[in-house]
């Protein structure tokens, strides 16, 4: 008898949980849209930017408009496409959000909107189009404090994906803050697919780091009102704010919240496995390497790997006039097993032993090679002598010759 | 295939083998997560051992040492448990509705961790220290088969032709402890050739391990299947620990577990008394130190919470002293000793240099938003940042942070007191701001974290004597 009793009391805990949840989420999402939605007649808005297909400037190798966007082909990850928009000269401030629609994602597919405003006319800046997992998804261009002054260069870039996949960007529409319904801005905020990004690791959103609020934030909010209306019953009823009896409602009102985060960022992981088996399922190593984002360092290191370096490995200065960049620390792991020391602009003369190899990566101010006199030279009356093996668009190498008495001591 | 399947299951029957013949009270669950870790630091010690001893490092021969160690858990094995009683059975619960959700969450991690280890056969190596400060290690060693030494920027300079040694790009990490690069290079071994995704199937084992590790231990604490499950589902649903899982190559998953589950032993050590959960947390937390060089301090923090539970007033009045005395050295200018093959101890006001560990200016930084950002907003934890506060106030106005949980949440102040003072009083600041560090350095303690709300909401039950 006492055990049924205890099991009502326990169901009726979930069920009050349930309801508490449930009113929770009604408050929560009534104060959000009237916070958040302007009173009619307040400003008049400016009609939405629709961009089409004209305005569009496409080389035919790259794609095609059709209606309502373009149709473009992946270029690969060794390849950038620039797509010119020929809508400018708006004010940016007026229009906070892009929407558009991306169909036929390719795996490992960057595309950017970069612009140049009069605010700061030489720099380019970049925001990047993540596809969502609902049709159309939007980019909050507000949240980007170089999103300001006249719009004096519009367009797309695009890189990565895998060669010769169709991607299709339409509904390009540029919409003016308070033009769109709030629910629908968080909706499509919370819904962004989050692609591994060398940022993962570190940290993650589970949706658009614009997201406001942030789905975490929102759901401990509905969480803690929804605690404090189950409390509320518990003290009305049973004179006990969390009676031993209604731990499984409790239960009940943290997993749900909890499940749903879960779920969303499962959906996540899961649209990012299903990238990844597009991208290397099936492929042996060396194939996989040469679709991954940094397939150009890779194809450039083993050129020098098997045409230029010995078998054994040898000692390599890699230069780069950046102290900690992508390239030089990508390509020195790519090079492995040869012997790198990778910190410097210039060779670190005093070091150098016979038959070592410089690889200068990019250019460097100040270093450049005689080639009458087959020597390296840098600031300070440096030089070297050494033979160039290679020049490529990423980088030369170099091998060293040190007589016996320019060997180091 | 066959070296492959050795060389990630070897490790866990060498472990498991000599765990269970000596925790037979324990269940099975936390001898699997365990042992595998255990069989991981023996594996890694026993390369180390091998190379010392001017052997090339080869894996059959080593595949069968390491066979014959685990026979040799099966000698003249006691019968039955010798020390301690078996863990009371937890009432299992005839209940539908918590079997149902038992089951639920069983088979939500089984997709999870589906999907994860496809992710890692398929995805090439990515993240950036990954392949920047660890695997370099595993591939030079794996070519030579000898653990080559590792040296600063300065001391390659100064490398004669005939010697031989690599640096690394990252100024410091040539520098780091080896146990996740050997990891690497068992893995290497074991497949005969290199592969830079294969060698990271070892990081879904250890987030499984620790899945185990926190089931069984909860378990053994008497907790039922269901609360048991859903300290492991808590801790593996959180998107940061399937990050470091699925983006393999990092050190965090490793020191966090191995971190963890030496505190969640030593927690279980000071409620049963039963001294084989004492000896896992000293030989994990060995394995820590080897793992990450915040590992040491993570490692070290353990000692005062021991001091507490086996000599507690003497423990609670030599901290009080220490912080007298360090404050009295800070206002006479602090001091500073050479430590013999370690370095010099500083401890001024301007510099603190704990050698082989850091060396820093003691400056304050705050960095609230930066916290506020990574546990509160962002997705990293879920909702676990928000609960933890709450059921912590929960369990202090309800009267559950008894004394005998004293030198478990000694041991939990002292891990917030560590991030606290790395993020706000060192350079560390910087990583605080660019959001590269703070999550990494609280995945360390987040699963001892999770497993102490259990110890503070779990129903009085009798523990083991």
């Amino acid at each position: 008898m006492k055990h049924t009793q205890q099991r009502q009391q326990q169901s009726r805990c979930i069920l009050v949980a349930s309801f508490a949840l449930t009113a929770s989420a009604a408050l929560l999402i009534f104060a959000f849209l009237f916070w958040n939605t302007p009173v009619p007649g307040e400003r008049k808005l400016p009609s939405p930017i629709k961009i089409t297909q004209e305005d569009f400037i496409i080389d035919p190798a790259n794609g095609s408009p059709i209606p309502g966007g373009v149709e473009i082909i992946a270029p690969g990850p060794e390849k950038q496409i620039l797509l010119p928009i020929t809508k400018r000269g708006f004010q940016a401030s007026r229009f906070a959000r892009l929407h558009y629609r991306i169909e036929n994602y390719s795996p490992g597919l960057m595309i950017k909107l970069y612009w140049r405003s009069s605010d700061s006319p030489d720099t380019t800046r970049f925001m990047r189009l993540h596809p969502g997992f609902l049709p159309q998804a939007s980019l909050p261009l507000a949240q980007n404090p170089g999103w300001k002054g006249e719009i004096t260069l519009l367009g797309l870039s695009l890189q990565g994906g895998i060669t010769g996949d169709k991607i299709i960007i339409r509904d390009l529409k540029f919409f003016a803050s308070g033009a769109e319904s709030p629910l629908s801005m968080i909706l499509s905020d919370w819904s962004r697919r989050e692609p591994w990004s060398m940022s993962s690791i570190n940290f993650v959103f589970n949706g658009s780091p614009y997201a406001r609020p942030s789905p975490v934030l929102a759901s401990a909010a509905w969480l803690s009102l929804a605690l404090l209306l189950f409390m509320a019953w518990n003290r009305y009823r049973f004179r006990r704010f969390l009676p031993p009896t209604c731990a499984p409602g409790l239960l009940f009102l943290i997993l749900i919240p909890w499940l749903i985060l879960y779920g969303r960022w499962q959906l996540n992981l899961w649209s990012q496995f299903n990238d990844s088996r597009q991208l290397y399922s099936g492929r042996s190593q060396e194939e996989k390497q040469l679709r991954a984002e940094d397939a150009a360092i890779y194809r450039y290191a083993q050129h020098l790997k098997h045409d230029l370096l010995p078998q054994q490995p040898a000692r390599i200065f890699i230069l780069d006039n950046t102290y900690r960049s992508y390239l030089r620390l990508k390509t020195q792991y790519h090079l492995l097993p040869h012997n790198s020391y990778n910190y410097d602009r210039f060779p670190q003369a005093a070091y150098l032993h016979d038959g070592d190899y410089l690889l200068v990566l990019g250019n460097i101010p100040g270093l450049h090679f005689n080639r009458e006199t087959q020597q390296l030279e840098w600031p300070g009356e440096h030089k070297i002598k050494a033979h160039l093996l290679d020049q490529s668009s990423l980088g030369n190498l170099y091998r060293v010759e040190l007589s016996d008495r320019e060997n180091r001591p | 295939m066959t070296g492959l399947l050795l060389a990630l299951l070897l490790p866990l029957v060498l472990g498991v083998a000599w765990l269970s013949r000596y925790w037979t009270n324990s269940h099975w669950s936390a001898i699997l997560g365990y042992g595998y870790l255990l069989g991981i630091l023996a594996t890694t010690s026993i390369m180390r051992l091998w190379d010392a001893l001017g052997l090339s490092l080869s894996f059959w021969p080593l595949c069968i040492l390491l066979g014959l160690l685990a026979l040799g858990a099966l000698w003249k094995r006691p019968m039955g448990d010798s020390i301690g009683s078996r863990p009371m059975e937890a009432e299992t619960g005839s209940r539908p509705g918590a079997r149902l959700l038992f089951w639920l969450l069983f088979i939500l991690l089984l997709i999870q961790y589906g999907g994860i280890l496809l992710e890692i056969i398929r995805q090439p190596l990515y993240p950036w220290d990954a392949w920047m400060n660890w695997a370099p290690k595993a591939r030079v060693w794996f070519e030579f088969r000898e653990l080559v030494p590792w040296v600063s920027r300065g001391d390659w300079l100064l490398l004669q032709p005939d010697e031989l040694a690599y640096t690394l790009g990252n100024p410091k990490a040539s520098l780091y402890p080896p146990l996740v690069p050997l990891v690497q290079t068992w893995m290497a071994l074991g497949l005969g050739s290199w592969n830079d995704s294969l060698i990271n199937l070892p990081w879904v084992m250890c987030s499984l391990a620790l899945g185990l590790g926190l089931y069984g231990q909860a378990r053994n604490l008497g907790a039922s299947p269901l609360h048991a499950m859903l300290v492991s589902f808590g801790v593996l649903s959180m998107p940061y620990i399937s990050v470091h899982t699925a983006l393999a190559g990092y050190a965090d998953l490793w020191l966090s577990t191995f971190f963890s589950l030496a505190a969640i032993a030593f927690f279980l050590w000071t409620l049963t008394h039963d001294p084989r959960q004492l000896v896992l947390a000293v030989l994990l937390a060995l394995a820590c130190t080897q793992t990450k060089v915040p590992g040491m301090v993570w490692a070290a923090m353990l000692l005062p919470a021991w001091l507490v539970a086996v000599a507690p007033r003497t423990a609670l009045l030599s901290l009080l002293g220490g912080a007298v005395l360090l404050f009295l050295l800070v206002l006479s200018g602090g001091f500073s000793a050479d430590i013999p093959s370690m370095g010099k101890l500083v401890l001024t006001p301007q510099r603190i240099s704990l050698p082989g560990i850091d060396s820093f200016t003691p400056e304050y930084h705050p960095v609230w938003a930066a916290f506020w950002k990574a546990w509160w907003v962002q997705g990293n934890w879920h909702l676990f940042a928000w609960l933890f506060p709450m059921l912590l106030l929960y369990s202090a106005a309800s009267g559950k942070l008894s004394t005998r949980l004293l030198p478990a949440s000694l041991l939990v102040a002292e891990a917030f007191l560590f991030l606290f003072i790395t993020f706000f009083f060192t350079y560390h600041y910087a990583a605080a701001l660019d959001g590269t560090t703070i999550n990494r350095a609280t995945l360390h303690m987040v699963p001892m974290l999770f497993f102490y709300l259990l110890l503070l909401l779990r129903p009085e039950q009798r523990e083991n004597n």
